[in-house]
């Protein structure tokens, strides 16, 4: 069998290095990048230093990956940075650079993978979300609000995208013990927690098993959707 | 190879070939700077364009090593495009050709 090719962006630590780890297990060759350089040494791990807010950084990386291995599979849009925040306490620069990075990013590595994908006429593309969202959480304008955006690109690119066979999904994940969350405050992460239905942390493997559902070969009838975990409605 | 507007031009021309060969559209015997791409005397809808556009920036790349981004906020405007025609497009690559 060919070995499956996925992108995944902020692959340097947190659940990106780990989504990483998971798919290089089961055999995919892994693109990966982040602002710095490789933590992750494997044969099939092939690592780029990109800005993924950079338009032009972003296009080069996923078309130098299509060049190398031929074709783009999945892309697991990963790359996020969080900011904790009361609203009328956050400068103008916050917003900019999180959204840079978590919705701009997320969507130039998207158009730049699915014109790939448009001429395999099949493609997977991951985008990740937050519980955050859809609880509305005070202290997280910047970070939820972005995500807000990531939801409704996902939608979108859905509809633009299935008549050439690529799905278009989101994940949203819980509070996981990863360096996105270390400035959170123990009180808030359990605020949290207490109102998802499932009353604890999620681990990447929660996550992991979400994403690799949706890479499925049998997952093609799925697209514009958005999965939050732990029983957290939309 | 650095890109001119007569090598630009013939890549195109090739791009579009393969694309209504692709779509089983009748084969277009000239083309020539006036050709319509989309829009008024086109028979390319916008997803024909998208398509264009994925195979466009892949042979840019492949012919001059750069990666071009081919989008732009008027691309479906009927009057503004700069996809509207054959010499449109040339132009609008050469204008947007990336530093490096």
């Amino acid at each position: 069998m060919e070995d499956k090719v996925i992108i995944i962006t902020g692959t340097s630590r947190g659940i990106g290095k780990s989504l990483a780890g998971h798919f290089l297990s089961a055999g995919w060759t892994v693109a990966g990048c982040s602002r710095g350089p490789a933590t992750i040494e494997h044969a099939a791990y092939h690592h780029t230093v990109a800005d993924v807010g950079n338009e032009q950084q972003a296009a080069a990386m996923v078309r130098s990956t299509a060049e190398r291995f031929g074709r783009i599979d999945a892309l697991l849009n990963n790359a996020a940075i969080a900011s904790m925040n009361a609203a009328l306490l956050t400068p103008g620069k916050t917003m900019e650079s999180v959204y840079r990075t978590n919705t701009f990013g997320a969507f130039y590595f998207a158009r730049e993978a699915a014109k790939i994908m448009l001429r395999q006429h099949a493609g997977r593309i991951v985008f990740f979300t937050t519980v955050a969202r859809p609880m509305e959480l005070e202290g997280e304008i910047a970070y939820a609000s972005s995500k807000a955006a990531i939801e409704s690109i996902t939608r979108i690119l859905s509809r633009e995208l299935a008549a050439d066979g690529i799905t278009v999904n989101a994940v949203g994940p819980t509070p996981v013990d990863t360096d996105l969350i270390k400035g959170v405050s123990r009180e808030l992460i359990q605020a949290v927690i207490d109102r998802q239905s499932i009353k604890r942390m999620g681990t990447p493997d929660d996550i992991a098993n979400v994403v690799e559902f949706l890479l499925d070969e049998r997952s093609r009838f799925i697209t514009g959707q958005v999965i939050y975990l732990g029983g957290v409605g939309s | 190879m650095s890109p001119d507007p007569e090598s630009v031009m013939e890549l195109v021309r090739s791009c579009l070939v393969d694309l209504r060969n692709d779509l089983e559209l009748p084969v277009q015997e000239f083309f020539d700077t006036e050709t319509p791409l989309f829009g008024p005397g086109s028979d390319l809808d916008s997803m024909a364009l998208i398509h264009l556009v994925a195979d466009l920036e892949a042979r840019l790349k492949r012919k001059y090593g750069r990666d071009w981004i081919l989008a732009d906020e008027r691309a479906l405007s009927r009057s503004r495009s700069p996809f509207r025609s054959v010499g449109e497009l040339v132009r609008f690559i050469m204008e947007t050709m990336p530093t490096t």
